[in-house]
């Protein structure tokens, strides 16, 4: 129909700019509210900008869309550039028959997100409730008002005001089991028949009032056909000449129906539906659609493909059944591909990309014609519809998901495992099934301990111990041990040690708990660890695990103290320590003579530590027999305690060894060290040094006198100034020059120091 | 490197293999994870206090931590095997690594599936202070699975590969995992793309070879109840692959009971039913099996009324693997032509599935089920509610009883001259007009082929 009036001016930028921002922003939110679950970041993120948009700040008038197939227009005017966010919300709301669109300022996200809802419902299901203008009211929308097309009207303003023939036309088709119409209307029906696009139209407004109606494809194609057995039985009668023009025109205007349309129509063609067709029917469709062109088919692709933005399996099914030939098909589409691309979706960047989906799909789906059987074929075909409408089908509320797919998440599966495991090894009755079980059970306690989940390992830890007990089966106790010994010689320990200082006290206790239970086996690698590491805590609690560990621990610390690794032998003797009492003296005793200085001074310490006259006398020994090399390492390790503990070592030097000969040095170190303790209770055997003297050896004794008096200032309590007084006033000559340097008194003062 | 910085490359590289394997053993926010991370970012932040940055790179069977191979690999094997298969050579670190950066790589790391060899790594996060290297897979080009050929060829090349893992599990005590894997990932991108297809396929299928078809199809139909509930990636693999493999305990199984054409007796099903507790040992002890198979091999006979088997074992719930598994397993086996067995109708399968007042099957997912195969599928012969018989042509999702069919013979029973397609979802009963199914029918006793009458279009 041409148009006389000129053409609106375009837009001003602004009012364009307008419109496009909403536009985008609302094609946006509808693809994400269609797309994305409730909750998702899109969702709010998209309705977030088109609440903007519309806000009373950037949207200080309602702004009045008229809503054209593929354009939206404001005021009647469209964009200077068109911008392919506007042509895509066209087709949407067209889809829908939305004719207008007012938006109001101020519609919150619920409200936006409500509507959006309903735009990317589909559009026949949204006719199935009444129309969309019809369900926006009962949602009480209220930031959006929307005007839905009413083709009838539409089409009544197009064919001049026969609004009556129009709907006695529709209605009689509809309803009717005849075709009965009065002469006027027959008249109107023959001068519409001429014109391709006016029947086209009422074909249109036909499936529309049919949809409306709540009927399905078969009624609505049965309504279609009594039109069309109408409208040739009245040209038949009054014009027979143009009956094949008619036909022509009827091929045309059928191309402008939908994709089930076309199939239902199709499907009376091929005379499948012998039930409730007449012997005319097949004959009818079949002269019809003989008579489509080329041009017509390919107008039914674009056009469809258009409204849906791609090629549903039921248009490629129309498609197919209207032409066989493979060639014409592909002669078609590229008409097909002509007219989309002089339409808004042609204009896009994705156009191309969807033009090779849809050509896929349109010419595919039968290429494999050849290789399967046709029931086979039929059937995946029948099953590609199954799949899109199960696809549909999601009525399970959020939260039944969510647990079952609970079920499943990474810590569930774990937990799974772990069950299974501990069910294996409980119901498995076989010993060599059971044997076999051994390899993942100390892989995954393995996994377990090097990510540190202390509390799982345990439990399975539990199982091994049990079985490995006097309590497990005879059967699986030897191979239990055997897992057992695999895990602890593994990295075990290493992964403990990894957690050790950072784990709190309640996972230590786990850890503990677990070693404990493991036994002896846990001392060795405890020990090696304890011989490297460094850092403080984690060697207090493994030594914490060792000592808890008791007899058991301490056998094998005792074995540990000929391991060919010096730290080891190191880290056994400051065990031995740790255990206390006396019964490692033997042990001890054996490392006084190990090659490694710094083993030596740990079994020197260790012995004081039990501190027996036993001890003490071991130690003598030790010194007594000892290499001069192994004297001296003692010694140092003797000389370098500073606490009080050594005082009893001491005094039992000066007690028991000699203070000549090779021990003399040994003697008079203990004697220094006693008055650099300070200890009171070093004074008697101090003074003994200091009045023994053997006149044929004055320098041995002088040195000796004078260490103790030195030792005698330096300890400076009352009792040691007494022995130094009475010392220096009637002791022996040689007495009293070894004290009259420190015995000089000072009355009154408060402390009193050794000259020096 | 000098002796400390070797220890503390040495702690990093354990720290990095605990905390990646947190990440993979638990789930996000796990407080595991937390402390394995915080634990990785202190030892690297004592390491960055010497070096500016750290290079872990992965040479052969060794770990080079800036160009010195470290020892000790009581750890580091299965960290070179997590770098190797995520197609790692190489990352640096830098100094100012943040914790979070650290978290994400880590996290990124977790999530990379076992590469089968032929198909692109996933894609790392960019992150400001950790650059990685990584080997280059040319994607895999196939053909398109909209063709049905194709499907076809992948279903059949499925049930060979079924045959081949089932032959590596009696042979080697431990089915091929990756041959299985390499399968699984077909059928899995097929049940995504074209998932009704390859369904339809486990339902027209006559078999020649029912247990690996089986084997195939409980695969084919438990990722396809997965893919409906959204599943899809990794997971959706794991539960083709559990599926694939939940029999895979009858290996064990004497081949007398397991071909035994008649009823079992008790002492033979005794045997029959510990191929679920041999399922499962063989696939904990077979490397690279996800955790979910020997889960599903052995419960996958465990009902959720406390009933089925193992019968020492008792689960206060199942989990969705074994649940949706159960279900494929008990249709597929029922609605199978074996030698000595009658295939079931779907209706009497789905009787057994509710049987119980519907407390041995969760029936939520019973009726996606039903959703996603039909009561009837398409082929079936079917008696309607006004007496009519015809032949299901299309399955109608959202009522399984009301799908299109084609009625052959009037309510007399008078077969019709021209028979017409009815979409029974369509109609509301008035006038006498048929609206849904009532029964199923014996073809047999019709004299009628479904299938054939079915092509007639």
């Amino acid at each position: 129909m041409a148009d006389d009036t000129e053409a609106p001016a375009p837009l001003a930028p602004e009012e364009a700019a307008r419109l496009t921002d909403f536009a985008r922003a609302c094609k946006a939110a509808a693809r994400a509210v269609t797309l994305y679950p409730v909750g998702h970041p899109a969702i709010t993120a998209t309705l977030g900008r088109i609440v903007q948009v519309t806000s009373p700040t950037n949207l200080r008038s309602p702004l009045k869309v008229s809503v054209l197939p593929d354009a939206l227009l404001l005021d009647g005017r469209a964009p200077a550039r068109p911008d392919q966010a506007l042509a895509e919300l066209a087709v949407l709301l067209h889809d829908h028959m939305v004719g207008e669109l007012i938006v109001h300022p101020g519609g919150d996200l619920e409200a936006w997100h409500n509507f959006l809802l309903l735009v990317g419902r589909s559009a026949e299901s949204v006719r199935g409730e009444g129309g969309i203008a019809r369900l926006w009211t009962t949602m009480a929308g209220r930031h959006v008002e929307l005007r839905e097309i009413d083709y009838a009207e539409v089409l009544r303003e197009r064919s001049g005001g026969g609004s009556a023939t129009w709907d006695t036309v529709i209605a009689s088709c509809l309803q009717g089991d005849a075709f009965a119409l009065d002469d006027e209307a027959i008249r109107a029906l023959l001068d519409i028949v001429g014109d391709a696009d006016r029947l086209g139209d009422l074909m249109a407004a036909l499936e529309t009032r049919a949809t409306e109606g709540g009927a399905g494809v078969g009624a609505k194609t049965t309504a279609l056909l009594r039109m069309l057995h109408g409208i040739v039985e009245a040209v038949s009668k009054s014009e027979p000449e143009r009956l094949d023009p008619v036909l022509r025109n009827m091929a045309s205007a059928v191309g402008q129906l939908s994709p089930d349309m076309m199939m239902g129509l199709l499907a009376h063609g091929s005379g499948t539906q012998g039930d409730t067709d007449d012997e005319g029917t097949p004959r009818l469709v079949s002269a019809v659609v003989s008579r489509m062109s080329e041009g017509t088919i390919a107008r039914f692709v674009s056009r469809n493909v258009m409204t849906e933005g791609t090629a549903s399996n039921r248009l490629a099914q129309a498609f197919q059944a209207l032409v066989r030939d493979v060639d014409q098909r592909e002669r078609m589409l590229a008409l097909a591909h002509d007219d989309l691309a002089a339409s808004p979706l042609g204009r896009t960047e994705e156009f191309r990309g969807v033009w090779n989906h849809i050509t896929e799909k349109l010419l595919t789906s039968y290429s494999d014609e050849p290789y399967v059987s046709d029931p086979y074929g039929r059937e995946l075909s029948h099953a590609r519809t199954q799949a899109i409408q199960v696809e549909q089908v999601n009525d399970d509320p959020p939260e039944r998901l969510t647990a079952w797919m609970s079920t499943v998440a990474t810590t569930a599966l774990r937990a799974l495992d772990l069950t299974l495991l501990l069910d294996l090894l409980r119901i498995e009755p076989d010993p060599e099934r059971w044997k076999g079980l051994m390899t993942p059970v100390v892989r995954l306690l393995e996994d377990l301990l090097l990510v540190g989940d202390f509390e799982t390992a345990e439990e399975l830890v539990a199982v091994l111990v049990r079985e490995a007990g006097p309590e497990g089966r005879d059967t699986r106790r030897q191979t239990a041990i055997n897992a057992i010994d695999t895990l602890v010689a593994g990295s075990m320990m290493r992964h403990i040690v990894t957690h050790l200082a950072a784990i709190d006290d309640a996972q230590f206790a786990r850890v503990k708990a677990m070693c404990l239970s493991l036994g002896e086996v846990v001392v060795r690698p405890i020990a090696e660890a304890l011989s490297t590491e460094a850092n403080s805590r984690t060697r207090e609690r493994l030594t914490a695990i060792i000592i808890a560990l008791g007899a058991v621990a301490r056998r094998t610390v005792e074995r540990l103290k000929s391991s060919p690794n010096a730290a080891v032998r190191r880290t056994a003797v400051v065990l031995l320590r740790q255990f206390g009492g006396s019964e490692a003296l033997p042990d001890l005793t054996e490392l006084l003579d190990d090659s490694e200085p710094q083993v030596q001074r740990e079994a020197v310490r260790a012995i004081l530590n039990i501190g027996t006259d036993h001890a003490y006398r071991t130690l003598e020994q030790a010194l007594a027999s000892g290499t001069a090399r192994s004297r001296e390492a003692i010694m140092q390790a003797i000389s370098s305690l500073r606490d009080e503990r050594a005082v009893p070592l001491f005094t039992y030097i000066l007690g028991h060894i000699d203070h000549r000969g090779a021990l003399g040095t040994i003697y008079l170190r203990a004697v220094e060290s006693l008055g650099a303790l300070k200890d009171p209770d070093s004074v008697a055997p101090l003074k003994d040094v200091l009045y023994r003297g053997e006149w044929w050896a004055p320098r041995r004794t002088a040195t000796l006198r004078t260490a103790a008096a030195v030792a005698l200032a330096r300890i400076g309590t009352p009792e040691a100034r007494a022995v130094l007084e009475q010392a220096a006033a009637a002791g022996s000559r040689g007495v009293r020059a070894a004290v009259r340097a420190h015995a000089a008194p000072s009355r009154g003062r408060a402390g009193w120091e050794p000259r020096r | 490197m000098s002796s400390p910085r070797q220890q503390l490359a040495d702690e990093i590289l354990r720290r990095f293999a605990a905390a990646l394997r947190s990440s993979q053993l638990y789930s996000t926010g796990h407080p595991i994870i937390a402390r394995n991370l915080e634990g990785l970012t202190t030892a690297m932040q004592l390491l960055h206090a010497i070096e500016p940055a750290i290079v872990i790179g992965v040479v052969g069977e060794e770990i080079i931590v800036d160009d010195m191979p470290i020892a000790n690999a009581d750890t580091q094997g299965s960290l070179i095997r997590r770098l190797q298969q995520s197609g790692v050579e190489r990352m640096t670190i830098e100094r100012g690594v943040t914790s979070d950066e650290i978290a994400a790589f880590i996290d990124a790391m977790s999530k990379v599936q076992p590469r089968t060899g032929n198909e692109e790594t996933a894609p790392f996060p960019t992150l400001p202070h950790i650059r990685v290297g990584r080997v280059n897979i040319e994607q895999r080009v196939e053909g398109s699975l909209a063709d049905m050929a194709a499907i076809r060829r992948l279903y059949n090349d499925a049930v060979s590969v079924a045959g081949d893992v089932w032959t590596s599990a009696q042979t080697e005590q431990k089915p091929d995992a990756t041959m299985a894997r390499t399968m699984i990932d077909g059928l899995a991108q097929a049940v995504a793309q074209n998932r009704t297809a390859l369904l339809a396929l486990t339902t027209l299928k006559n078999y020649d070879n029912y247990t690996f078809t089986h084997m195939v199809n409980v695969s084919i139909l438990t990722m396809g109840q997965a893919r409906g509930l959204g599943i899809d990636g990794p997971l959706l693999r794991e539960f083709g692959l559990a599926a694939l493999m939940h029999d895979i305990g009858k290996v064990r199984t004497p081949l007398e009971v397991l071909n035994k054409p008649d009823k079992l007796t008790d002492e033979e099903f005794t045997i029959m039913k510990r191929h679920v507790v041999d399922g499962a040992e063989i696939l904990r002890q077979t490397p690279d099996i996800p955790a979910l198979a020997p889960v599903v091999a052995f419960e996958h006979h465990l009902r959720l009324d406390g009933t089925g088997y193992p019968h020492e074992i008792r689960r206060p719930s199942l989990n969705l693997g074994t649940m949706i598994c159960g279900i494929a397993d008990v249709y597929d086996a029922m609605r199978s032509q074996r030698r000595y067995q009658q295939a079931f109708p779907t209706e009497r399968i789905l009787e057994v599935l509710k049987r119980n007042d519907g407390t041995q099957f969760d029936q939520h997912l019973i009726r996606r089920f039903v959703q996603l195969i039909g009561i009837y599928p398409a082929g079936n012969l079917v008696k309607l509610d006004t007496g009519e018989i015809a032949v299901v042509l299309k399955v109608y999702a959202p009522d399984p009883y009301r799908p299109q069919v084609r009625v052959l013979f009037d309510r007399l029973g008078k077969r019709l001259d021209l028979a017409y397609d009815l979409n029974l979802w369509e109609s509301d009963g008035a006038d006498g007009q048929p609206s849904s199914i009532v029964a199923p029918l014996d073809p047999a006793d019709y004299q009628v082929d479904p299938l054939a009458l079915m092509s007639m279009t």
